[in-house]
């Protein structure tokens, strides 16, 4: 018989030693890989404090640059199933710094959990901060590969960043939110606003001459009375942040604030307005009636001039789709197309009359907030060059045409208005 | 991966070795030996023997017949009956064995004259008047045999024949009276469907076969049937369509199943783990089935199946992972929802596979990629409680395991037991302590419940041991973990053959004309040709007119 081989005899074989080779080579490989990235980039949820929303204020003593609020969310009171639960949904952390991030590490001193900025929604710049300039407040958000770009600025009017973020709200238990949110909002259904990100900033700053424009957030109430519990139990609330207009920059620089129906006429212009409700007196002169502009689109065109020595045209045609909504005129009746055409007329001269007043606003003050630069360049880039130097001195002196078309679509359920 | 490269090498060495030494013993004992020893003609030597080599079992029943009224003469008989007692039927040995070999008028005297003969020439005589006499007038049975050998003669008493022998004679007669207690056509406990048939495979090979016969009436069904197991003995057959099935594949099955020499085949698995291309894998390379009509369509599709006395499920090759998706109902329901079926059935294992692994990768290094009101959710979840993400989810599914486990072990009376302390105890009570975060709980429930989606059990388990080497790389090197760890399966799954046939087929190497039956269940009428390079031969199955319904004429 056969004498049998003992087991480790027949495992150490030829072929189990080329195996183990092998298979050590594998394991060296493998295991060159894992360092290349690895466990010292686990982050634990719980450890994490996630920061919604950063305030920037000037330092009062002056011995700094900025005074950086971050406004960071306690899930557990955040997100509680029992309306808010028994504890503040966020806290705030304040402290001085030259730059945002000097600021933000000297934060650590006071937080258990490592602040986190990938969720970060919203930047509040106070107004004073802001005219010193704003650029360099982009830079961290934007080169931070951790830190997202979709961040929404708004620039805090009347108020220090820091009080607007230590408001607590009754709609959305995450203060930041109910900042972000409202805006967009308001960009729906009036169009006083627009949201402006982080990167639109980013974009503007280095475009052809076109200026920045940023939402300004001021409070209605007492800014002192916000940050306690008892706010949140009252029904009519003593304290919350109101929705300004947009405030123009020159430069990164904020020089002021457009009336309510110019910045109407900015977001109308840079096509960021996507619904409105315009007022319109009677003929006869007694009451109001309403239109809502349901679909708008902007179209801006830069035309070549006829002459060397003219500058490019600027064309605007807006195009509106509305509905008669609120009918108090007295004995007003929309049955016949005369009277839609009169009133489609009529819709034309005043969106034209709006943005004219806009943009002679903003030509009085050289601020070119509307891209036309941007435009010119695009689609006279020849002309542009000669321009682009003196842009600042042109700006003012453009020919523009503003042509409005608009359709009547609905007039609601009745024909006929209640009003004797 | 490597286990290949091991199986590639090793295989020639460790060929000679297969055999257990017991195996060895006992087949040199038994089967390899009678193979050379001839029946006896000497009945009282020839029952002693057998006797003898069955070690006086107590089942074994010989009954001899005294035709010629030899009285006094103990154990003297003429004719005796051998069988193994409930194996048969013992009615159909009674009345078409027993009864007319006994009324026959002509047999004793028969018997005289061969006695007599015997005594004279004292030789054996080849042509022998009883043995044909009662072979064919007087056993009134279908299927019959001779036996020459004592290996006959072993092989025939435990497939249920009853032996007659004659004294005098050289050979005996086997007849055919298998009965004894089996399981009736159930329905299939493991694959379920609404609509469909609602037979399932038993565990008597010849009523498995029967099934197959009754659904492919054609003589082209061709069927093979062989003995493995040195020890057990088990029928195992092959079925396959001739003209459509590859040669190949039926001569390497053939060649695989006869390599085979263990002591025991006591389930399909045993064949299934033997003949398997690649053994170091967690993907099943060949498919199981309880249903006759899947077999069925199957052998159509010019695939073989393998048939094991002993259980009800057959084995199909070659198997791709596109049949584990393939549940029997997706030809049975209306082709958009079978659709519906498969892609939810892909995309479940897929959730099976990966869940847990994404869930600890997010929270563990991509908090940035969900959204933050979900962020904000799963953060107060986590709030307090002790154990680090991964821990958590390790210890889940481990809780999960075992809970699945106990389940499928446990006498069915306390399931209910089970239930109760697992899906409250476990389920509800360590949330509310704030041991694990309630996410954990619904990744897990959800990955189980997706698990079990799979139409092929065998898949899912494939998916369960998979799913921890995901978690690992997942809470070591998050998403970059789980696509290394889901490259290196891919490569793995892109490796396998069965029988020769891309694992992966038809997504790698792509195939489009095979694609009508992988995540898309096209209408019949669309599929016109079997699955490439399995059904080559003759490729066209549907010769049906593109658009077979017609307008009735007025």
């Amino acid at each position: 018989m056969k004498r049998r081989l003992p087991l480790w005899r027949k495992v150490w074989s030829g072929m189990a030693i080329r195996l183990i080779k092998r298979l050590a080579l594998t394991v060296i490989i493998a295991s060159v890989l894992i360092p290349l990235t690895g466990c010292w980039d686990i982050r634990y949820l719980d450890k994490l404090g996630v920061v919604i929303a950063l305030g920037v204020d000037d330092d009062p003593s002056g011995k700094f640059r900025y005074e950086l609020t971050v406004q960071v969310v306690l899930p557990q009171n955040a997100t509680s199933r029992d309306g808010g639960g028994n504890g503040s949904p966020v806290m705030t952390l304040t402290e001085k710094g030259d730059t945002v991030f000097e600021a933000i590490r000297k934060m650590s001193a006071k937080t258990s959990r490592r602040l986190f900025f990938s969720h970060t929604q919203l930047l509040v710049i106070h107004e004073s901060t802001a005219k010193k300039g704003i650029f360099p407040l982009m830079d961290l958000i934007d080169r931070n590969a951790d830190i997202r770009t979709d961040i929404s600025v708004v620039i805090a009017r009347g108020v220090k960043a820091a009080k607007l973020l230590q408001i607590r709200t009754q709609m959305e238990s995450v203060p930041a939110n109910q900042i972000k949110e409202t805006i967009l909002v308001d960009q729906n259904a009036k169009g006083q606003l627009y949201s402006v990100l982080v990167r639109d900033i980013t974009r503007i700053s280095k475009s052809e001459g076109q200026q920045i424009a940023v939402p300004a957030v001021g409070v209605e109430g007492d800014p002192e009375a916000g940050s306690t519990k008892e706010i949140v139990d009252r029904i009519n609330p003593k304290v919350l942040p109101e929705l300004k207009t947009m405030a123009v920059f020159d430069g990164g620089r904020l020089i002021g604030y457009l009336p309510p129906k110019q910045s109407q006429g900015l977001t109308w212009s840079l096509n960021k307005l996507q619904n409105t409700v315009l007022k319109f007196p009677c003929a006869n002169g007694k009451g109001h009636y309403i239109m809502e502009v349901i679909r708008t689109d902007t179209k801006v065109k830069a035309e070549k001039p006829k002459g060397e020595s003219e500058w490019p045209t600027v064309k605007m045609e807006i195009r509106m789709q509305s509905s008669v909504h609120e009918v108090t005129c007295p004995g007003l009746s929309i049955n016949d197309e005369q009277t839609l055409l009169a009133l489609e007329e009529k819709l034309n001269a005043v969106v034209e009359k709006e943005i004219k007043s806009t943009v002679d606003w903003l030509m009085d003050r050289k601020l070119d907030a509307l891209g036309w630069g941007e435009q010119i360049y695009r689609d006279q880039p020849a002309r542009w060059k000669q321009m682009k130097a003196r842009w600042k001195t042109i700006f003012p002196q453009i020919q523009y045409e503003i042509h409005c078309i608009s359709h009547v679509e609905s007039m609601g359920a009745r024909t006929d208005a209640i009003t004797e | 991966m490597f286990g290949m490269y091991m199986s590639k090498k090793a295989g020639k060495d460790q060929k000679k070795e297969r055999r257990s030494p017991s195996a060895d013993k006992h087949v040199n004992e038994q089967m390899k030996d009678y193979e050379h020893q001839p029946v006896v003609p000497v009945l009282t030597e020839l029952l002693d023997k057998i006797k003898k080599e069955m070690g006086e079992s107590s089942d074994l029943i010989i009954r001899g017949l005294d035709l010629t009224d030899r009285q006094g003469k103990d154990g003297d008989k003429d004719i005796a009956l051998v069988y193994i007692q409930g194996l048969i039927e013992d009615e159909r040995l009674d009345k078409f064995v027993i009864q007319t070999i006994q009324q026959d008028p002509e047999l004793p005297s028969q018997l005289k004259q061969l006695k007599e003969q015997v005594r004279q020439t004292n030789a054996d005589s080849p042509e022998e008047p009883v043995l044909s006499r009662i072979k064919s007038h007087l056993i009134a049975i279908g299927l019959i045999c001779e036996i020459r050998t004592f290996k006959d003669l072993f092989e025939k008493l435990f497939l249920g024949y009853a032996l007659v022998f004659i004294e005098g004679s050289p050979s005996g007669i086997g007849c055919n009276v298998y009965g004894g207690p089996k399981r009736s056509v159930e329905e299939p406990k493991t694959e379920m469907m609404i609509r469909g048939p609602r037979e399932g495979f038993t565990e008597s090979l010849r009523v498995n076969t029967i099934l197959l016969r009754r659904k492919i009436r054609s003589p082209k069904l061709w069927m093979e049937q062989m003995k493995v197991g040195e020890i057990t003995q088990t029928p195992v057959a092959i079925m396959y369509i001739k003209g459509l099935a590859d040669e190949s594949v039926i001569e390497d099955l053939k060649r695989r199943i006869k390599d085979i020499k263990n002591d025991g085949i006591l389930e399909s698995s045993y064949i299934e783990e033997m003949i398997t291309d690649q053994k170091w894998t967690p993907f099943p390379t060949i498919i199981s089935h309880e249903r006759p009509d899947v077999i069925a369509s199957n052998l159509l599709d010019g695939r073989v199946a393998i048939i094991v006395d002993g259980t009800p499920f057959v084995l199909v090759v070659p198997s791709t992972l596109n049949m584990f998706f393939q549940a029997a109902e997706d030809y049975y329901q209306n082709y958009q929802m079978a659709t519906f079926l498969r892609m939810l059935r892909f995309s479940s294992f897929f959730i099976a596979l990966l869940m847990p692994s994404i869930y600890v990768a997010i929270i563990g290094y991509h908090q940035e990629m969900i959204p933050t009101q979900l962020l904000l959710k799963l953060a107060a979840q986590r709030e307090g409680v002790p154990f680090p993400a991964y821990l958590e989810a390790f210890i889940m599914e481990l809780v999960f395991e075992i809970l699945r486990e106990a389940v499928l072990r446990m006498p069915s009376t306390a399931g209910s037991a089970i239930s109760i302390v697992g899906g409250l105890v476990i389920g509800q009570s360590i949330v509310e302590a704030g041991i694990v975060s309630s996410a954990v709980v619904i990744v897990v429930a959800f990955t189980a419940i997706s698990s079990f989606v799979a139409p092929i059990y065998s898949l899912g388990i494939a998916a369960r041991l998979l799913r921890f080497l995901l978690l690992i790389a997942a809470s070591t090197l998050g998403f970059y973990g789980i696509a290394l760890v889901m490259l290196l399966i891919l490569l793995h799954m892109s490796n396998l053959t069965s029988f020769g046939i891309p694992y992966l087929k038809p997504f790698a190497p792509f195939n489009w004309k095979d694609f009508k039956d992988t995540l898309l269940r096209v209408p019949l009428w669309m599929m016109k040709e079997r699955p490439q390079q399995i059904g080559d031969r003759d490729q066209v199955r549907d010769n049906s007119a593109a658009e077979p319904r017609r307008e009735p004429s007025q």
